[in-house]
């Protein structure tokens, strides 16, 4: 196959014309702009290690986050019962165990002795003028074969003389 | 061509970097047509050699394997000069075509004017064969094509620099005394590249 050829004149003017459009100046390798990237190569380990840094650190605050929730579960129980129970958050605070188990055994028996015990009387005492119908039922074993056929609607609670009479008997 | 490449080694890319770099600025410089632009398009596609490095397979030649990265960049860069040019070429619309007399010689600018408007890889084979000195077969086994698409490459090289440039860049068949004979436009062309 019979290669043709350019004169050897237009050879040196097409050398010429890319030579001198391009000088070429002497390639240095770490110049090049390969060697920057070849110094960047580590960047995607560091990306690595910053990426593994960010999960650890999400890791850690999801289980710190984990742990929290329990305790404020078990705090606002805490708090509920105390708070039904009339105790003081406060008084229960040295630990959480004590807490718990202290205040779930005593707030029934310490809280319901005195509501008990008080309830009855302290509604007694504004009550008497104003509904004496609860007040009545110690009188009534003497009292109704006379005032129960006039008397039944408290109208005469405000009347005076009936609860003497009845008293009177019954001591 | 040269010693065996280590791929991934660094020296060995320095090495193929100082080998390669006149040859593909050249190359790439008859693509663009522009300087700075060889320049760009031979550091990225070093950059872009680096980074495929590692995986390059010591069964193929290095020197046709970065060859071939270069041209596709010079390629890519083309396009998007087409891009940017686009405006100035329809700013031109309607003005008369500078005249030019054929037989006047081409200046060097010209020259590399000329080169650059050929398609890039036959702009390349032109370089590679009457610059840089290789034959066919060379280039064939360079950019792994066949050496008959080489011939007809430049083929088409000679016959558009001839119309560009003049009739003597149509070439000449060596003859056995060594004295060139111009090839009439009639008979270049592909069949006997």
């Amino acid at each position: 196959m019979p290669d043709r050829e350019l004169p050897e004149d237009l050879r040196q003017r097409l050398s010429a014309a890319l030579e001198s459009g391009a000088p070429l100046v002497s390639p240095q390798p770490s110049q090049a702009e390969y060697a920057i990237a070849a110094t960047e190569a580590p960047e995607p380990n560091r990306r690595l290690r910053s990426f593994a840094a960010m999960a650890l650190a999400a890791a850690v605050v999801i289980a710190l986050v984990g742990l929290q929730q329990p305790r404020e579960w078990i705090v606002r129980s805490v708090d509920n019962i105390t708070h039904n129970s009339g105790v003081p958050a406060g008084t229960a605070s040295p630990t959480p165990t004590s807490q718990v188990g202290t205040v779930v055994h005593e707030s029934p028996e310490v809280t319901e002795t005195p509501e008990a015990t008080e309830s009855p009387e302290s509604g007694k005492s504004p009550q008497p003028t104003q509904s004496p119908e609860h007040e009545q039922p110690q009188p009534s074993p003497t009292a109704q074969p006379t005032d129960g056929d006039g008397d039944h609607d408290g109208d005469g609670g405000d009347q005076s003389p009936q609860p003497s009479p009845s008293a009177s008997p019954s001591d | 061509m040269s010693a065996a490449f280590r791929p991934g080694d660094r020296d060995d890319f320095d090495r193929l970097y100082r080998e390669n770099y006149p040859r593909l600025l050249r190359t790439l410089f008859a693509i663009t047509g522009d300087a700075s632009a060889a320049e760009d398009c031979v550091q990225e596609a070093f950059v872009r050699a680096w980074r495929a490095w590692p995986r390059f397979r010591p069964d193929s030649a290095p020197e046709g394997w970065l060859h071939q990265i270069a041209v596709n960049t010079a390629i890519s860069y083309r396009r998007r000069a087409k891009l940017r040019t686009v405006g100035e070429i329809l700013r031109r619309i309607g003005r008369p075509a500078a005249g030019r007399d054929p037989a006047e010689a081409a200046t060097q600018a010209e020259i590399v004017r000329a080169i650059s408007s050929l398609p890039p890889r036959v702009a390349a084979d032109f370089v590679l064969r009457y610059h840089h000195g290789y034959n066919n077969r060379e280039i064939a086994k360079l950019e792994g094509v066949s050496e008959r698409t080489v011939g007809a490459r430049l083929a088409q090289a000679r016959d558009e620099l001839a119309r560009r440039l003049g009739p003597e860049w149509r070439g000449e068949v060596p003859t056995s005394t060594g004295q060139g004979v111009l090839m009439p436009r009639e008979r270049t062309g592909v069949s006997d590249a």
